[in-house]
């Protein structure tokens, strides 16, 4: 028999596997959660597990996409899934609406973080219309996301763009879609004395629950830094630090600045930060997934420790 | 002329290279010496000769140094053989064989008289291949020598009427499922029944479930368009996205590799921008002698006729007078004239289009890039007149997003394209193969781009532009798009005569993307004031029955379209004119949605002349641009 067929085989067997252990843990967290929370509804964890696991699965691939072998893409999304999991298991209650804006939060970061990477390997229109575009979503966010995620675009693709256009050309590439969806959505809500424009707005803000930011405690209160060291960790190690790392790390002293800000309408949560370090984090592994042995292990190291914090 | 006496036998075989060559020479000297020519233009037309590997009298021909009647003349000589005038002396008509037309316009010949038991034949190029194969070697047969223009007017004369009837009725006859003379067919004539007597019904019986119904399909059909369309641009920011033809694998063309290619230039009452028009081929880099140019023109329109003739153009440009007959519309026209067409690519160039001097280079490139599947080549197409009042931009942004976004993404996707009205180069035996241009159908470029696609031939985008004039006038503008729209249902109602087959032929994508695309265009033009008015209506006064209308989640559908796919829109085209690199109309782009309105107008107007006059051809006058008049005013002082 070709090795191509063994290999392809092999591959396709151990992707059996992996989509068998995926869906026992899937079962087993929801079980777990849902007996936790056996009063309330069983709807909510079950919901938030199904999101959480669904999101490493993404990660997975895009982990493999990124050339690092399937066992250990797999081990890395296993223990984002779990830290989410855990972070519901220790949490009194789960909020689906709240989960959902963290959730929604971190996939913003991390979509820009990827962006930006993109845009730092092929400087182009298609990067700059991506964050462009996502920024207009982006007002699903939280505010302080949405505005770090808006600055963080004017620094990155400001230069590109004042070489090609003017000053005034350059701000409407950028921040036209977010505007116009800002505008609109200000005016309905103006507008609507009850309801029309409500509805957008409450599908994730009005409900939140904002736990206010402590930075006292920050370690103990954000288990996903020690993750998130020890992907800057392994970054530095390869160096292949680049323009995401630095954004990255402005998103780390901002977001907590800006969420604990008196004036900001929707102040961020401790489960809101820690998701945006936690898939922050994420994001810059699965950009240059690390080769090397000790890299490798330096970043499951720091997701093993994530992990024993979250517990 | 009562008998031509020199009579010589045309070999069987065509005379080896150096032969050809010496003869050449020969020709250059003769015409040298009836001054025709200086020495000087004999030594650069044979330099030009060799780099263009074309045929020393084309060369001549074409660069517009020696009239073609005196050349023939030249070379009646040079053979040994009788002129005729084919105006004074016409042929027999009983002679000519209708199987026969596409040769004798091919290889310019054809049957002049039978006298005594032998058969005349006249000929432009008594050296050509096709000549030697039907009649080479025969003691019965003599050749006579006249121009390619008698040829071209003799076979007009004779077969004229029988051009025009195919013209019109060749696609309906020999493929009637892919032809628009039906608009609409029984069995849609039944679903449409059903479908508003269902609507009536529903309606009457629950009139508010029903309302919310078609509410959110409308809305959910536009919503997944919308995002179809972001989809697209997106796909396009990407700088290399497309068929991307190089400089150097243009330069590294050589001439003599070039086919001979066909421009069809349909024209109408436009006289005015011939010059311009003349001045743009004439610029085309591409070898002169190659080019078989024809202005496509109605015989009635005496002015256009006139204009053309009185400005002495070059040999390489043919009057094609197309016999009057209904429907008078362009693709009628062309298909018309492509029974004279001789080139292996043919074109069609609208009057005032101005294509960047490659164009017809980089298409060559880019079909033998893509192998035997391609039958056309779209190339993108933009306005030099931007500038000239918000009516142009907003045509600019809109032609922006469609060739430079659109149409390169739905070639990326390998989905069937919509070609343009003009710069679409097809591979002439393709085009004929599928049954050429749909004379009822009044976009008949989409439609045949999308008849390509059924049939499995392949059709593509090339990074090569052509600048047209705008439409700067609110009422010539609304002429043009509703022909445009009328022409869009048209084709959706062609191809969903059977949607399964459809389906089976362009694959899931092709036909998702044909709903969306096509569908989407014409959806979006009609339903655009009817869910965007009842919303503002309602937000100011919040009538019971619009709220009923509008329940929670139909109201996010409908607030997504309002917000969400409405900025998207504008950003698209603030992308399409950045990509273009046109940053000063990206402020501009906030004004579309009012564009839209016109969109609409527009839509009910085609629909409206669908019922009405299916066939009808919205004129759209050109030249009235100020960027034209004064090119025109420039080109009047030069000439």
């Amino acid at each position: 028999m070709p090795k191509s067929v063994i290999r392809a085989r092999i591959t396709s067997g151990s992707r059996r596997w992996q989509i068998v252990v995926v869906v026992t843990c899937l079962l087993l967290s929801v079980g777990v959660v849902s007996n936790r929370h056996p009063l309330g509804s069983w709807v909510a964890p079950v919901t938030a597990v199904l999101m959480a696991v669904l999101a490493s699965s993404f990660w997975y691939l895009h982990l493999q996409s990124g050339g690092l072998p399937g066992a250990w893409c797999f081990l890395f999304s296993f223990l984002l899934a779990a830290q989410s999991v855990a972070w519901l298991w220790r949490a009194p209650r789960v909020d689906v609406a709240e989960w959902q804006a963290a959730l929604g939060c971190a996939a913003f970061t991390y979509a820009m973080l990827w962006v930006f990477e993109v845009h730092n390997r092929e400087a182009g229109l298609r990067a700059l219309a991506t964050a462009a575009l996502l920024l207009s979503i982006g007002i699903l966010a939280k505010p302080p996301v949405l505005i770090c995620c808006a600055l963080l675009t004017l620094a990155v693709f400001f230069d590109e763009r004042r070489r090609t256009g003017r000053l005034w050309h350059s701000m409407l590439l950028l921040l036209t879609p977010v505007l116009l969806c800002t505008v609109g959505v200000a005016i309905l809500h103006a507008l609507a004395v009850e309801g029309v424009a409500d509805l957008a707005w409450t599908v994730d803000h009005n409900r939140l629950d904002p736990s206010p930011l402590h930075l006292s405690s920050l370690a103990r209160q954000i288990p996903a830094l020690p993750f998130c060291a020890a992907v800057l960790t392994t970054r530095l190690l390869m160096r292949k630090t680049a323009s995401p790392d630095l954004a990255f790390l402005f998103l780390l002293l901002a977001l907590p600045t800006l969420g604990m800000a008196p004036w900001m309408p929707k102040p961020l949560s401790i489960m809101d930060v820690s998701m945006i370090i936690s898939w922050g984090a994420a994001c810059l592994l699965a950009l240059d997934p690390p080769i090397p042995k000790l890299s490798r292990t330096v970043a499951l190291a720091g997701a093993s420790l994530s992990l024993y914090f979250c517990r | 002329m009562s008998a031509p006496s020199p009579a010589r036998v045309v070999p069987s075989e065509p005379p080896p290279a150096d032969e050809l060559k010496r003869s050449q020479v020969q020709i250059g000297r003769l015409l040298v010496d009836a001054s025709l020519i200086t020495e000087q233009q004999l030594a650069e037309a044979l330099t030009k000769q060799a780099e263009w590997g074309s045929r020393l009298g084309d060369t001549l021909m074409g660069i517009g140094w020696v009239k073609p009647k005196d050349f023939y003349r030249v070379l009646a000589h040079r053979l040994d053989l009788d002129f005729i005038n084919l105006v004074k002396e016409p042929a027999d008509e009983s002679l000519f064989d209708s199987r026969e037309y596409g040769n004798y316009a091919q290889y310019l010949f054809l049957p002049w008289r039978r006298k005594d038991g032998i058969l005349w034949i006249a000929t432009a190029d008594p050296t050509s291949p096709g000549l030697t194969a039907r009649w080479g070697g025969r003691s019965d047969v003599r050749f006579i020598m006249t121009s390619k223009f008698d040829i071209v007017w003799e076979l007009q004369r004779v077969a004229g009427k029988e051009f025009s009837q195919d013209a019109v009725l060749s696609l309906a006859d020999l493929s009637p499922e892919h032809s628009a003379r039906t608009v609409i067919t029984p069995a849609q004539k039944w679903w449409l029944a059903g479908i508003l007597l269902f609507g009536v019904v529903s309606l009457w019986l629950f009139p508010l479930p029903f309302s919310i119904a078609l509410n959110t399909v409308v809305n959910a059909i536009l919503l997944v368009s919308f995002a179809f369309r972001t989809l697209l641009c997106w796909m396009s920011c990407e700088e290399h996205i497309g068929m991307a033809i190089t400089q150097e694998e243009v330069a590294a063309l050589h001439d003599t590799d070039l086919p001979l290619y066909t421009v069809l230039v349909p024209m109408y009452k436009e006289p005015t921008v011939l010059p311009i028009l003349v001045g743009a081929l004439k610029r085309l880099d591409y070898p002169q002698a190659k080019l078989d140019i024809k202005l496509v023109l109605e015989e009635d329109d005496h002015e256009t006729i006139d204009s053309a003739k009185s400005l002495g153009l070059s040999a390489n440009f043919e009057i094609v007078r197309v016999p009057r007959s209904q429907p008078r519309t362009k693709p009628k026209a062309c298909n018309y004239a492509l029974r004279l067409a001789r080139g292996q690519y043919l074109t069609i160039y609208d009057a005032e289009d101005k294509p960047e001097p490659d164009q017809l280079k980089k298409v060559v490139v880019a079909f033998r890039k893509l192998g035997s599947h391609a039958a056309c080549i779209q190339a993108h197409l933009n306005y030099f007149n931007a500038e000239e009042n918000w009516l142009t931009r907003m045509f600019t942004l809109e032609y922006s997003l469609w060739f430079d976004m659109f149409l390169p993404a739905l070639d990326e996707l390998r989905v069937p394209i919509p070609l343009g009205g003009t710069s679409n180069h097809f591979d002439l035996s393709k085009l004929r193969q599928v049954g050429a241009w749909d004379p009822f159908n009044v976009t008949e470029d989409a439609d045949l781009g999308l008849r390509f696609a059924a049939l499995g031939f392949r059709v593509g985008v090339v990074n090569s532009v052509t600048y047209e004039e705008a439409n700067s006038q609110l009422g010539n503008w609304i002429r043009q798009r509703s022909r445009w729209i009328k022409g869009y249902i048209q084709t959706w109602l062609v191809n969903m005569r059977h949607p399964v087959k459809l389906f089976r032929r362009v694959g899931w994508k092709g036909f998702c993307s044909f709903q969306l695309f096509i569908g989407g265009c014409i959806l979006s033009g009609l339903a655009y004031p009817f869910l965007v008015i009842p919303f503002i209506v309602w937000l100011f006064t919040r009538g019971a029955l619009m709220h009923s209308l509008f329940p929670a989640p139909v109201l996010l559908i409908s607030m997504a379209n309002l917000i969400v796919g409405n900025s998207c829109l504008i950003y698209l085209s603030m992308l399409a004119v950045a990509k273009r690199r046109f940053p000063a109309l990206l402020p501009y782009a906030l004004t579309v949605p009012g564009y839209w309105f016109l969109q609409s107008v527009a839509a009910y107007k085609g629909l409206w002349q669908l019922i009405t006059k299916p066939f009808y051809w919205e004129k759209t006058v050109h030249g009235i641009s100020k960027y034209t008049h004064a090119e025109i005013r420039h080109s009047g002082a030069n000439h």
